[in-house]
């Protein structure tokens, strides 16, 4: 159990900032004053994270991104994942990662839906729930696409959203603009 | 008294780390040169602990590049012992690998060990 979270932590760190709650390097030193460095702390983050790009996208791919998204810190590493492709105009690769996630979320919903199991489902669960509310909030012609299926599942399957966690999702669309296809 | 504690090889006791970190600032140049390079020969030996973590980290920030490819290469095959440990030392890595100029060499040694 600690090899991962050691190992978590370490990968983290390169996908957030020293002031970030999750950055153990936070609690230790705020801010460097003696370091000599060429570049700067991002500049040196970001050609390290073009190393890890592919092999985490490659570790994401299959359970461990759902298992990921339920745990209630390693789930950070998404939404870091994606804020750092986007700052590292990584854009190619973010608009994938994100549609990946949100389709994730969009067939775990209409599954388990149809095997009565929506209250187990990702969007109801209340830790991965906030990260599809983060995605969806994106401004990104992709994310809109999902917007709209979101909204029109919710619009179908109103009352298991509202009687689920999920309906923190909803508020989410709510909030963002997604309302025209719930009044319809 | 920190050159006496490196004469003396008493830098894996924890309250010579926190002599050796709280003295290192105020040294003389030469001496801190000396010093550094001491620490950072035997880096694997003294960074079992918090204050070995506090420790290094001072170091980190006054080392060299040269000095930092030596504790990159010290660091090279030791990071699957340092993750499992039940310790702080993971905070070394992080330190390390997100204060060093040569992403290149960290890219080769240690990041496909993490």
């Amino acid at each position: 159990m600690n090899n991962k979270k050691h190992a978590f932590s370490i990968i983290f760190s390169l996908f957030s900032p020293r002031t970030h709650n999750f950055n153990v390097m936070g609690k230790y030193e705020h801010h460097v004053q003696f370091t000599e460095c060429k570049k700067s702390e991002e500049q040196r983050k970001k050609e390290l994270r073009a190393y890890l790009y592919t092999p985490l996208l490659k570790y994401l791919e299959g359970d461990a991104l759902f298992h990921l998204l339920k745990h209630h810190i390693h789930n950070k590493l998404i939404v870091g994942l994606y804020k750092s492709m986007q700052e590292d105009n990584e854009l190619d690769m973010y608009n994938k990662f994100i549609s990946k996630v949100a389709k994730l979320y969009l067939d775990d919903a209409k599954d388990s839906m149809k095997i009565n199991a929506f209250g187990n489902s990702l969007c109801a669960d209340p830790n991965a729930n906030k990260i599809i509310k983060g995605i969806l909030w994106l401004s990104d012609e992709v994310v809109d696409y999902y917007c709209d299926e979101f909204s029109k599942l919710m619009v179908k399957k109103m009352d298991q959203f509202l009687s689920t966690k999920a309906a923190f999702v909803l508020l989410g669309l709510v909030e963002k603009g997604g309302r025209d296809y719930l009044l319809t | 008294m920190v050159l006496k504690i490196a004469d003396k090889q008493y830098e894996s006791i924890p309250m010579a780390k926190l002599v050796i970190r709280l003295a290192l600032p105020s040294m003389f140049a030469d001496e801190k040169a000396k010093v550094l390079e001491y620490l950072v020969g035997k880096v694997t030996e003294w960074l079992n602990d918090e204050e070995g973590v506090r420790l290094f980290i001072e170091v980190v920030n006054m080392c060299d590049p040269k000095l930092k490819k030596l504790l990159i290469r010290s660091f090279k095959g030791h990071i699957g012992d340092i993750v499992e440990t039940n310790n702080q030392t993971y905070v070394a890595v992080i330190k390390l690998i997100t204060e060093v100029d040569d992403t290149v060499q960290l890219e080769k040694m240690l990041i496909p060990e993490v």
